[in-house]
């Protein structure tokens, strides 16, 4: 076989291992990059430069197969934390090379069922009328003024009722994280 | 309305079009829309996400290859020759990368198959402590025979270990203590006494991890090796040397943890084609040693034989199957039914463990107080005292990677001990006692604080003490007190205007509780009380704290 052709069956063999990737992970990835924006158009974004930039990385280094998804996950990460640093300037520059390894499995966890138990328990404590609204509003996606017919509320009611419910939700929820920081130490 | 009710609202709007919201917890300067922000976000995870167009998947797979191709090509004539083969190379290295198994990951395939020739080993382990100056002292030195079914023998040759001798053969356990003239029989699960660097386990161990990367060649023990930097998942780097001729670890150096690394070397090292010679693996006591069994553990074939054996039934309500598998069945001290299982799925080990109660139930300071079906119940993770019918069933305190337990019915003890996650344990007892398990609730947070006068509550103790006012003992009725009076507040004539019917006990761990409020006409929802003065049982309740209905309470 010429070198020519070696080149282009290499090409066509690296084809389908980017379509096997980008088929076998592209799910989690979403996911995972979703969960913590929460919102679609910038999940988007986010999980198309963690392919790119994750590509670039794996031209020169090893990935071992089983580890591929974890290190997606990183990149994301490190992609949505340089984006939060330098949120208000122009564009994000991503150092792979700062990617901490040894992380990769923890934060690959934080999404747990559990961490959704302790949102669950703490909605339960607030008063009835709170979690409508919380339930409404956020979970069900209500607009105010719909969220506000449905309980017999005016509008500017309504915000000032999810306000507060919000800072209670904050409030419980921080002393979960206390103490478990304090069960920690 | 204040301008972050506004805020707050657009943002909840703008997650619900499923855009990007123009200001979010990273780009706000409030420290207080932070935080809201980052809560409407941790509610909406409880939502499933929503996902992307069908075709985003191709999407993503076009621009990554447009990465790749976009890159390799160069287009100066007059470097077209070696730019060919640079894009070649590239092309090469990213097939690798991209495609199947990976140069270092060759070595460790390499290590995996060498591992599956060998049947046991024979070597002479070499531990030597460094510290941060660099100042080195060797340890230890251990004579190691192991095979692949995790039967070992290990002799102290130097160290704080010389001369005694640690034998698994797979259904005893012992130590030989020549200063001592004697034999100390141990637990065969969980196995605390597994010497360092057993081959088996570190191959997986590289296996397994993160990545593997070769750092170039060297020579160990007058061998040549690769050097291999490793990093686990969840750990720190650390280096593992592979004979580059038998595939096998020789030295592991670990990364520096309290100021302390160790380099472990197998100085020598064979393959014991025979396996352990039988005689190192046969439990005898030499003349002149005495036995020592801290736990004995006898092995039963049958629960009938077990009962027999420790005098009362074995109660387990649960059924397992299918999920666990029973292993072996053990009586220590004719007294302590243990009885081994193996997850299905994995899952670890675990111990269901009876015996007579003998004494009062009194949970481990550092446990955590649960209820399984009314009783109370303590949960360690990790174990960390042994206590109760903990404390004669084996040493288990300690392992860090253990969990218990432990609780008493009628006149039996019982415990649960695995290697395993919280989690799994309580699924595990729940199962086999056919019992819920209720961790207390993590939540004691008011809405609305009630100022406490400590000196009034000294005094108000004292007053309990002298015998007056003992509902204050209790906190139901130190709740229905305080939410009459909140109803009228100038005082409680004839009955309450709140039933103790209607209150609720939702949480109470002896020293907090929270008492739920169903009277319709309650201004409180919640109430929150403490034991502030004294924490035992004649410990008066104050009212810390509440949550208002919204029948005016506020």
């Amino acid at each position: 076989m010429s070198s020519n052709m070696k080149n282009k069956q290499t090409e066509v063999d690296i084809d389908r291992a980017i379509d096997e990737l980008c088929k076998s992970t592209w799910k989690e990835v979403y996911q995972f990059v979703y969960y913590r924006v929460q919102n679609r158009e910038q999940a988007e974004d986010i999980t198309q430069e963690t392919y790119v930039k994750a590509i670039r990385f794996m031209k020169n280094n090893t990935i071992q197969p089983e580890k591929r998804l974890a290190f997606l996950r990183t990149v994301a990460l490190n992609i949505l934390r340089d984006l939060w640093r330098k949120e208000k300037r122009r564009g994000t520059k991503v150092n792979i090379e700062a990617v901490d390894p040894a992380n990769w499995a923890i934060e690959a966890e934080t999404d747990s069922s559990a961490d959704r138990m302790i949102i669950e328990k703490a909605l339960g404590q607030l008063t009835q009328e709170q979690r409508t609204v919380i339930e409404l509003r956020i979970l069900k996606g209500y607009s105010v003024a719909d969220t506000a017919k449905v309980m017999g509320k005016n509008e500017g009611a309504v915000r000032i009722m999810q306000h507060r419910a919000l800072k209670r939700l904050a409030k419980l929820l921080k002393s979960v994280q206390e103490g478990q920081t304090h069960e920690l130490s | 309305m204040s301008c972050h009710e506004e805020k707050v609202s657009q943002f909840i709007d703008s997650l619900n079009e499923e855009r990007k919201p123009a200001e979010d917890e990273y780009s706000t300067d409030s420290p207080e829309l932070k935080v809201l922000y980052q809560t409407v976000k941790k509610v909406r995870t409880l939502k499933e996400p929503a996902m992307p167009d069908k075709d985003f998947p191709e999407k993503l797979a076009k621009l990554a290859k447009r990465e790749i191709h976009g890159g390799t090509v160069k287009r100066n004539r007059r470097w077209a020759k070696a730019a060919v083969i640079a894009a070649a190379a590239a092309l090469l290295a990213i097939a690798v990368n991209i495609l199947g198994p990976m140069q270092s990951n060759g070595i460790v395939q390499a290590m995996e198959k060498a591992f599956k020739e060998v049947q046991a080993y024979h070597g002479i382990l070499n531990i030597v402590e460094t510290n941060e100056q660099g100042d080195s002292v060797t340890q230890a030195r251990l004579e190691v025979w192991a095979d692949k079914d995790g039967h070992y023998y290990t002799k102290g040759l130097e160290g704080a270990y010389k001369g005694i001798v640690t034998v698994h053969n797979g259904e005893r356990k012992w130590q030989i203590h020549p200063d001592q003239k004697e034999i100390h029989i141990l637990d065969v699960f969980p196995d605390t006494h597994r010497f360092v660097f057993e081959i088996g386990t570190e191959i997986n161990q590289v296996k397994n991890a993160l990545t593997v990367k070769e750092k170039g060649e060297e020579r160990v023990a007058g061998r040549e090796a690769i050097v291999l930097e490793v990093v686990p998942e969840g750990g720190e780097a650390y280096k593992i040397w592979v004979d580059k001729e038998t595939k096998l670890p020789l030295q592991k150096e670990t990364p520096f943890r309290n100021a302390i690394r160790y380099t472990i070397t197998y100085t020598e090292l064979e393959i014991a084609e025979g396996g352990i010679p039988e005689n190192l693996l046969a439990f005898h006591v030499p003349p002149g040693y005495k036995e020592s069994n801290l736990h004995p553990e006898q092995a039963v074939t049958s629960l009938k034989e077990a009962e027999d054996i420790a005098g009362f039934p074995i109660i387990r309500q649960g059924d397992l199957r299918g999920m666990y598998e029973q292993e072996k069945i053990t009586v220590v001290k004719n007294e302590i039914i243990k009885i081994y299982y193996k997850g299905l799925l994995n899952r670890g080990k675990l111990v269901f463990i009876q015996g007579k109660a003998k004494d009062d139930f009194k949970i481990a300071n550092t446990a955590l107080k649960g209820k399984m079906a009314g009783l109370e119940i303590e949960l360690q993770m990790p174990l960390e005292m042994d206590t109760g019918i903990l404390s004669g069933g084996g040493p288990y305190a300690g392992e860090t990677a253990f969990g218990s337990i432990r609780w008493q019915e009628g006149d039996f003890e019982f415990a649960v001990i695995g290697d395993v996650s919280l989690e799994e344990l309580i699924f595990f007892t729940e199962r086999l006692t056919n019992k819920k398990i209720e961790i207390p609730s993590m939540f004691f947070v008011p809405e609305i604080e009630v100022p406490v006068d400590m000196e009034a509550e000294e005094n108000a103790q004292k007053n309990v003490d002298a015998g007056s006012s003992p509902w204050r003992l209790d906190p139901l009725y130190s709740a229905q007190v305080f939410v009459s009076l909140k109803i009228s507040p100038g005082g409680i004539e004839g009955v309450y205007p709140v039933k103790l019917t209607e209150l609720k006990i939702l949480q109470n761990d002896g020293t907090t509780a929270v008492i739920q409020v169903r009277a319709k006409n309650s201004p409180v929802e919640k109430v929150y009380l403490k034991k502030l003065v004294r924490q035992d049982s004649s410990g008066i309740w104050t009212v810390v704290g509440y949550d208002p209905s919204g029948n005016g309470g506020e």
